[in-house]
């Protein structure tokens, strides 16, 4: 019997869990989170404040690593080196006491060679979760037609969400016996069968313009290969500078994804804050004039910009329960607002996808 | 909507020996201006000309083009308070991020300026207490407990002289090291480094701790002030002997290790200069700070002080007018303006201020800080009275005093700060305005004139190193001309 385990388990891992529990194609024993300031025991969903997950936390690492058969080797925002470093052991070990490793941690070619080394030796498995660029080139630069609906999911600014309301919404449209292929904005997700927001987009050897083509072609290589229903596309990044020292990557991604397709039903996630009126015709504007595409709705994340970190060099943000992101959503009316970790909001959501995109 | 008569733009009045400026508060820049725009805008301060009025032909374009340029609004706040209270809650429950253990109030040594040392009312004094293994651990637990969506955590060993509990010391870093790992984890102590030998040194260095030494001076100016508890004799030997053990022994040390330096301006202290240029202390980085007045006394400033603190200066903005370069000038001079140097990277072009706000001098108590006592109360620092009712935010047994720390906030944040041209660059803090039992309105409204006067010192500052600037860029053209 597989015995699967996450380590080193945080914020970040914890919607690709919650999809883990829901799909339950994959056992997970446990969460190993690092640190001891948490109760051991307490669920999954203590790291990102959202529904439940049924899979518990633990900080007993060597008991609950020697109990497992695998080790899925979540990414992890690494503050200090030494931390690194001691998971690397930790893995490296593990291999070595015949541990399989699915490991969604990006890892240099020095260090990805030395596991995979180590896992030929002592005959394990090592599944590294990204693509490689190679791949890549294969793909044509003309352009294609797309035919199949596309709903796109881009954030107001990075760290709002977006990723959680891809899956949600597949989650939501799966329950509804719709087959969705998700292009994710996040990188080495592959357990969860979502497709890479393809490295090429982040390459310096392509132009501006092939990416475009480029991006055209892997969404439609992915209608052929996959034949979805609808391709949710999540776009890294956000949609223009926050400030001078918080650039949201220009929204340069936005604007290629948005000339590469045509989006049939588009989400905005919302940093969790009060906005008014004025902003969100703004939003529609910028929408329109820059992308060249429709707001259909926005989707309020439990995240919010720390004021006091905006002039900083690295963003902080806080993270509030769900309850605070429903009370924002309601103060909406202009277009359609819905909530994150609100299962009923996200009914909603998907009541007006299957309207818009039906043409009901 | 049309603007009332009586409102004037927010800004503040400036001029230097040779220049007219203001202060514009929404934009938080000095603006240069002509003497007829000053005059102008004097006028307009002080109510002889409305600001509605039409502008005097000689200067209407110099004003129109400040005004489009979005200079010389009249906005103010509309509403005055900490914007984190709506979310207190979540941030004291889940983001804490720096803890201060007060793991003794004992020390060896008895230093003539230290607030602990009794001479002073009011404050903590040396006592035999320290923080048992216990209160020190529930301490770290509460607040683990509340740091979840912090990536960086700061756990501070506050003295008294916290060497003096070098086990409880080891364990509280054992145990933190436990607790916090994956978050970056910084430590930091204190010390004047009579215990520090070599293996402690080590161990600290190890564990991430930085160290701050500190030593006044050479052995008369140390000697001075930093005396034994046990005898009153000098500190110096014994602290400079286990310097030299610890630099044979662990060369590269001075990458952990700080000095502070206090300063007593009733001698010359340019000793201290050669002093710190030591081998001994590599690249270590060398602090010094003016010894503080006891309450309501005032300090003996020696001619050669103020000889030297002129010399400084001049060095200071030599340095700054690009005339020499940091590390030709003294030690004492390069520190003298920290505070000048804090202030200026905080002083940056901003848009135009929220309508709810408040100034920037309070602390988010309990957030920015947790200094826990020897007895595990909560304190909204370390320098706050010793049993101070005004600024105890609560204990380990009760938690946090939610309603304390609101009423600490509001008590901060007046109506009269929306009109306050010092309310982006104001220090006024909770501390300030404690006078043992409450907070005070007459302390409030003393440490706010003395946080203007401060901020208007560091304006005049700033201006006389863009002035400085200025004339040398002018010089050099001429002589390049030439």
């Amino acid at each position: 019997m597989q015995i699967n385990v996450i380590y080193p388990y945080s914020t970040l891992f914890a919607p690709i869990l919650r999809q883990i529990a829901y799909e339950k194609k994959i056992d997970v024993a446990s969460a190993i989170m690092p640190g001891k300031f948490y109760e051991n025991g307490i669920d999954a969903s203590y790291a990102d404040e959202g529904s439940d997950i049924g899979i518990p936390i633990s900080n007993k690492l060597d008991e609950e690593i020697s109990k497992s058969t695998s080790i899925i080797w979540a990414a992890y925002d690494y503050n200090n080196t030494a931390f690194f470093e001691k998971v690397v052991c930790k893995m490296m070990f593990a291999i070595e006491t015949g541990k399989n490793i699915i490991c969604q941690q990006k890892l240099s070619n020095d260090l990805l060679h030395k596991f995979n080394v180590a896992a030929k030796k002592h005959n394990v498995l090592f599944d590294y979760q990204y693509d490689d660029i190679k791949n890549y080139k294969k793909l044509s630069t003309e352009s294609v037609d797309l035919r199949v609906p596309i709903i796109t999911v881009i954030g107001m600014g990075e760290n709002c969400s977006k990723f959680e309301t891809q899956l949600a919404i597949r989650r939501e449209l799966a329950d509804s016996g719709y087959k969705i292929s998700l292009i994710a904005s996040r990188q080495g997700c592959r357990l969860l069968g979502v497709h890479d927001f393809p490295e090429f987009m982040f390459c310096k050897e392509y132009s501006e313009a092939d990416k475009i083509n480029l991006f055209r072609n892997y969404v439609s290589e992915l209608e052929i290969a996959d034949n979805p229903d609808a391709i949710i596309i999540g776009v890294p990044g956000g949609i223009m500078p926050l400030n001078e020292k918080h650039d949201m990557q220009y929204g340069i991604l936005c604007y290629e994804v948005f000339s590469a397709i045509k989006s049939d039903f588009n989400i905005m996630n919302l940093w969790c804050q009060e906005y008014n009126d004025d902003f969100l015709s703004e939003l529609e504007k910028i929408m329109k004039y820059r992308f060249n595409t429709l707001l259909d709705c926005v989707c309020f994340s439990n995240l919010s910009i720390n004021n006091d970190s905006i002039d900083s060099s690295e963003l902080e943000f806080d993270m509030y329960d769900c309850e605070m992101a429903n009370i924002q959503m309601k103060k909406i009316t202009k277009i359609p607002a819905y909530s994150i970790f609100n299962n009923n909001s996200f009914l909603d959501l998907k009541k007006q996808i299957l309207r818009q995109l039906s043409g009901s | 909507m049309a603007v009332p008569d009586n409102v004037t733009p927010f800004i503040h009045l400036l001029r230097s020996r040779y220049e007219y400026y203001f202060y514009d508060v929404n934009k938080n820049e000095i603006i240069n201006i002509s003497k007829e725009c000053y005059d102008f805008l004097k006028n307009i301060m002080c109510g002889k000309i409305s600001w509605q009025s039409p502008f005097p032909v000689s200067i209407c374009d110099e004003i129109q083009d400040l005004i489009k340029n979005g200079y010389l609004s009249v906005h103010r706040p509309g509403l005055i308070k900490m914007p984190w209270l709506d979310t207190l809650d979540y941030y004291l429950s889940h983001k804490l991020h720096f803890l201060m253990l007060q793991i003794t109030q004992k020390c060896n040594f008895r230093c003539k300026y230290c607030h602990f040392s009794g001479e002073e009312s009011g404050y903590h004094s040396h006592n035999f207490s320290s923080i048992n293994w216990d209160t020190a651990k529930k301490a770290i637990d509460f607040f683990g407990a509340r740091c979840r969506d912090a990536k960086d955590i700061s756990v501070i060993f506050y003295g008294g002289e916290p060497l003096l509990e070098k086990s409880l010391l080891h364990k509280c870093i054992e145990y933190c090291n436990d607790m916090f790992e994956g978050k970056n984890l910084n430590y930091h102590l204190t010390t004047n480094a009579e215990l520090l030998d070599v293996a402690t040194a080590q161990y600290l260095i190890d564990n991430n701790v930085k160290i701050t030494v500190s030593l006044d001076g050479p052995k008369d100016i140390h000697n001075r002030n930093r005396k034994h508890a046990s005898d009153g004799s000098g500190t110096f030997d014994i602290v400079y002997e286990n310097l030299v053990r610890i630099k044979q022994q662990i060369p590269d040390y001075y990458r952990k290790i700080n000095f502070n330096s206090v300063l007593d301006p009733a001698i010359d202290c340019s000793p201290v200069d050669d002093f710190f240029s030591g081998e001994i202390f590599g690249n270590a980085i060398i602090q010094t700070n003016i010894m503080s007045p006891p309450d309501g006394k005032k300090l003996y400033l020696s001619d050669e002080f103020l000889e030297a603190e002129k010399r400084d200066k001049l060095l200071f903005l030599m340095v700054r007018s690009g005339m020499l370069k940091e590390s030709q000038i003294p030690i004492i001079a390069r520190n003298y303006f920290s505070d000048f140097y804090e202030f200026e990277s905080k002083f940056k072009k901003k848009h135009k201020l929220p309508d709810i706000t408040s100034h920037t001098g309070s602390c988010k108590p309990g957030y920015n800080k947790l200094f826990v006592s020897t007895s595990g109360k909560f304190y909204i620092c370390e320098k706050a009275r010793d049993d101070s009712a005004a600024l105890c935010l609560g204990s380990l047994e009760e938690g946090f005093n939610i309603d304390k720390i609101k009423e600490i906030c509001n008590f901060i944040c007046r109506d009269k700060c929306k009109n306050c041209w010092n309310i982006r660059n104001c220090n006024v803090c909770p501390m300030m305005i404690d006078d043992g039992n409450k907070l005070s309105t007459e302390l409030f409204n003393t440490a706010c004139s003395n946080s203007r006067r401060k901020t208007e010192d560091n304006f005049m500052d700033l201006i006389a190193l863009t002035e400085a600037a200025s004339i040398i860029k002018r010089r050099e053209e001429v002589r390049y001309a030439n």
